[in-house]
């Protein structure tokens, strides 16, 4: 008594984080006890009656089988015992019809299991015989029949006989006339079943089932096989179950029944312990089931109070820290959930914070009130004397300012101090001016407009006041003074006096005025440009719109012209004389040059308009290709140009490709009158700037022309020397411009000409 | 002649330029099945028919068209637009003639998608070889492409 109580004491002052999972356990291994129980018996009630069930039927559906079977046999004596040989041989006591009745006999001889056929006569006494083995019977025939009662014309199935080990039963068929029995037919058949048969007939009844055969006086029990011990059967209750104990503990039930047409009975003997086999398996998986549901019950009850417990734990710590007065401590609580102890939680650290404020504050207060009391006596201390030394540095310091006009005015604004400063701007000495207005400084209309006055007053109502103006030296010169104002007051709020500073700006006044005037001077300029460059827009459109025109209208007529003169030489060429002829001829070479001409200017005018892309570019390459192209025009000719090694330039691509086509091709068309034209292309390095030149020994041009060479329009050749437009030099020297480059000739007549163009290296050309 | 079947729809506002190019056409015996169209307008008419057209096939579609960009009205850049912009004349191959080597105008009809253009030389034989040339050509290849 008293350990029971101490337990459920002990069980009080265990934790909640051990008490849970104690409860859960108890409380899932009381369940689980309690649902096995009540489903193991009413299972295994359900299973008993089901079981019985079966062994009824099986039984019944045995016997029946039985029965048939020994009907068949019945019958098939009882047609042997019918026949006429074998009554008439009854009749004559074996005398006559001893063959017919033999092969009658010999008849039933279906399979080996019949093993001897006798015909009896009424003392039962055997007349015949029909033997297919030497199966030696010595049963009693008296004692069979004594036993077996056959009834006059019917015939019957009688008790089992074990001889020498095998087993034997008697089918027995009456030999009747008129209700009389004459004798019997007797057909002994051996009772004999395969290990495998009786197997099989054992697994169709249900596992474990035994199937006895027996005799209904009990006298032998069989399985089918050999005789073997039977049942307790009680043979007057056949239709009750019968329950008993084998010799090795096992608990059978059985359920006997009479095979008709036979004394023998069936029984089915089922072993309780194999029926109930299921009832077993599910009692050990209701075990497992509630081993493991109890385990992981324990466990999620475990992580379930840890989790509860956790944080009313650091609560705990946290509050014994506080209350040790450990306020300071940063002391809060995770709240990573969202259940009642999250709330308390957080109530508690809210808590916390709170009193760590209020301590913190309170603590705050107390150390900047004993500051400020001890700084407060230091400085009391030390004020005065810091007072004395710094008035007496401010006054030297004033005094010394030579840059600034430092003066104190009265609160009737009389001069009543002046530094050196505002001796050297406005030439007073100190005791000059000394008790003098401050309006002396001021110009005639200054003084008319009473401005000094007004700049007291705003000074004492406003605490400052401002000005810029010009004032008035001693010798009457002007300066352009930075003035300001300040009110002095004394402790009680009264005005004492204004401090007055002044500067002389005069310089930085004359360079703001120039500026002022430069800036306008710009402005103007500016607008002017921008005017010019709308003026230049304007006509550079114009241009475009012109040249677009030139482009398309001047060519139109020009086409026809130059369509309709060939259409006339093509179709009237025959009408004409050799002058109308000539007359044709240039009328369409003339219009062809116009139409070169328009072409030429129109890409002249384009190039205007065009930007640049400079990339490097390979001159050796672009040279070699141009002169391969422009070649293949003059294969009746043999000219010799020498390429020397060039040295890249840096530029539009397309355009100096233009220029060198139109240098070279120069060279070519001005060459092409010499026996042995000959064309150089070359360059030469210079620190800025690359120089190219193409070479000829053609026809070169009178120096004193050089200048004309490279405007539009100007040829220094008539037309008829050497074809050509003027405009090519002309559109080279608008590229060779544009790239910031230079262009020039040299040349002699007769001799040769050579064209240079220099093109800025990289860094140079911008 | 007779518009039903046509091979080259010439569209040029020019009397003596389009004189020029029928000749040049022609002399290729490329001229048996073109038609001259005065301007835009015009143009637009024959090729959706409408207007003079109006009992045109639709069917009908010419070979080629040889365009030029300057025209009074509706000028060939327009005429493109609506060619190219079209479902069922997309097709139709565009040569367009210009006067000069203009860029706008060249870019202009490349982005509408012309299929080629030729710059009408002053040189009379050389615009009838490059007229004729470019006609020849789009009527092989639109015969073999159908």
């Amino acid at each position: 008594m008293t350990r029971t109580w101490s337990n459920l004491l002990s069980f009080k002052r265990l934790s909640i984080q051990q008490r849970l999972p104690l409860l859960i356990c108890a409380f899932l291994l009381f369940s689980i006890v309690i649902y096995g129980f009540a489903n193991y018996y009413s299972l295994r009630k359900a299973t008993l009656t089901i079981g019985k069930d079966r062994l009824n039927t099986v039984t019944s559906q045995i016997s029946s089988m039985l029965g048939q079977s020994a009907q068949f046999m019945v019958m098939t004596t009882h047609t042997a015992a019918t026949k006429n040989p074998v009554i008439q041989c009854l009749k004559s006591a074996g005398k006559e019809f001893r063959k017919e009745t033999l092969e009658e006999l010999d008849k039933l001889h279906r399979d080996s299991t019949w093993v001897l056929i006798e015909l009896l006569d009424q003392k039962l006494m055997p007349v015949l015989r029909s033997a297919k083995s030497t199966v030696d019977l010595k049963v009693n025939t008296k004692d069979v029949l004594a036993f077996t009662h056959v009834d006059p014309d019917s015939s019957k199935v009688g008790k089992i006989y074990s001889v020498r080990g095998s087993m034997y039963y008697p089918i027995i068929a009456a030999v009747t006339e008129k209700k009389h029995i004459l004798g019997y037919v007797m057909c002994w058949q051996l009772l004999r079943a395969t290990p495998k048969a009786v197997d099989q007939l054992s697994q169709l009844m249900g596992a474990g089932a035994i199937l006895y055969i027996g005799n209904t006086d009990g006298s032998l029990w069989t399985n089918m096989i050999k005789p073997v011990v039977g049942p307790p059967i009680k043979v007057n209750h056949l239709n009750d179950l019968t329950e008993y104990s084998k010799p090795d503990g096992g608990v059978m039930i059985a359920k006997a029944q009479h095979v008709v047409h036979t004394d023998w009975l069936t029984v089915v003997e089922f072993s309780e312990q194999r029926m109930m086999e299921g009832v077993s398996g599910f009692m050990n998986w209701i075990t497992i089931f509630g081993v493991v549901l109890t385990s992981v019950g324990i466990f999620a009850a475990w992580i379930m109070s840890r989790n509860i417990t956790r944080p009313l734990n650091q609560l705990t710590a946290a509050a014994t820290a506080i209350s040790q007065g450990n306020y300071l401590l940063p002391i809060s609580i995770d709240v990573d959930r969202n259940d009642e102890l999250a709330d308390l939680a957080h109530a508690f650290n809210i808590m916390t914070v709170n009193v760590q404020q209020t301590q913190q504050e309170l603590e705050e207060k107390v150390r900047e009130r004993t500051l400020k009391l001890s700084e407060e006596i230091k400085l009391r201390k030390m004020s005065e004397e810091v007072l004395r030394v710094s008035r007496q540095r401010y006054l030297l310091l004033v005094e010394e300012v030579k840059d600034y006009s430092i003066i104190m005015l009265d609160a009737n604004g009389r001069v009543i101090l002046w530094n050196k400063g505002a001796e050297k701007i406005k030439g007073y000495t100190e005791e000059e001016i000394l008790g003098k207005p401050s309006s002396s400084f001021f110009t005639e209309e200054d003084i008319k407009s009473n401005k000094s006055q007004q700049l007291l007053e705003k000074a004492t109502k406003e605490g400052r006041a401002e000005d810029e103006g010009w004032r008035v030296r001693k010798n009457g010169s002007k300066f352009w003074a930075d003035v300001v104002y300040t009110a002095i007051y004394d402790q009680d709020k009264k005005l004492i006096g204004f401090a007055k500073i002044t500067r002389d700006i005069t310089e930085r006044k004359k360079l703001e005025e120039e500026q002022r005037v430069i800036s306008a001077e710009l402005e103007e300029r500016v607008k002017e440009v921008a005017i010019r460059t709308l003026q230049l827009e304007t006509s550079n459109k114009e241009l475009e719109a012109f040249s677009y025109s030139v482009s398309h209208d001047l060519r139109t007529p020009l086409r026809a012209i130059s369509g309709y003169s060939i259409m006339l030489k093509e179709d009237y060429e025959a009408n004409l004389d050799t002058e109308g002829n000539r007359i044709i001829r240039n009328i369409i070479t003339n219009a062809k040059m116009m139409g070169k001409l328009i072409d030429d200017l129109l890409s002249f005018s384009r190039l205007g308009k065009k930007e640049l892309i400079r990339t490097k570019v390979d001159m050796q390459v672009l040279a070699t290709n141009v002169v391969n192209e422009l070649l293949q025009n003059e294969l009746d000719k043999d000219y010799r140009i020498n390429i020397d090694l060039l040295s890249p330039a840096e530029g539009d691509q397309g355009m100096i490709k233009q220029v060198l086509i139109n240098l070279v091709s120069n060279a070519i068309k001005y060459s092409s009158k010499k026996e042995n034209p000959e064309i150089e292309i070359g360059s030469k390095d210079e620190q800025a700037q690359t120089i190219y030149y193409v070479k000829d020994n053609g026809v070169g041009f009178d120096i004193a022309y050089a200048g004309k060479l490279f405007g539009v329009f100007e040829r220094l050749h008539s037309q008829e020397e050497f074809e050509g437009t003027g405009v090519g030099l002309a559109l080279v020297k608008r590229i060779i411009d544009k790239h910031n480059g230079g262009i020039w000739a040299e040349g002699l007549e007769n001799i040769g000409a050579t064209f240079y163009f220099s093109l800025p290296k990289k860094s140079n050309y911008e | 002649m007779n518009d039903s079947y046509v091979e080259i729809l010439l569209v040029e506002d020019n009397p003596h330029d389009a004189e020029m190019t029928i000749r040049a056409l022609k002399k290729v015996n490329l001229a048996n099945r073109l038609i001259h169209v005065k301007d835009g307008a015009e143009a637009l008419d024959f090729i959706f028919s409408k207007g003079t057209f109006a009992n045109r096939s639709k069917e009908n579609k010419p070979k080629v068209i040889l365009l030029d960009i300057k025209m009074p009205k509706v000028d060939g850049i327009e005429v493109l637009r609506q060619i190219k912009s079209n479902e069922d004349t997309k097709t139709i191959p565009v040569v367009i003639m210009t006067s000069s080597k203009e860029e706008q105008d060249i870019i202009t009809s490349y982005n509408l998608g012309v299929n080629s253009y030729v710059v009408k030389p002053v040189d009379f034989e050389g615009f009838a070889k490059a007229v004729s040339e470019l006609g020849f050509y789009w009527l092989i290849t639109n015969q073999v492409a159908e």
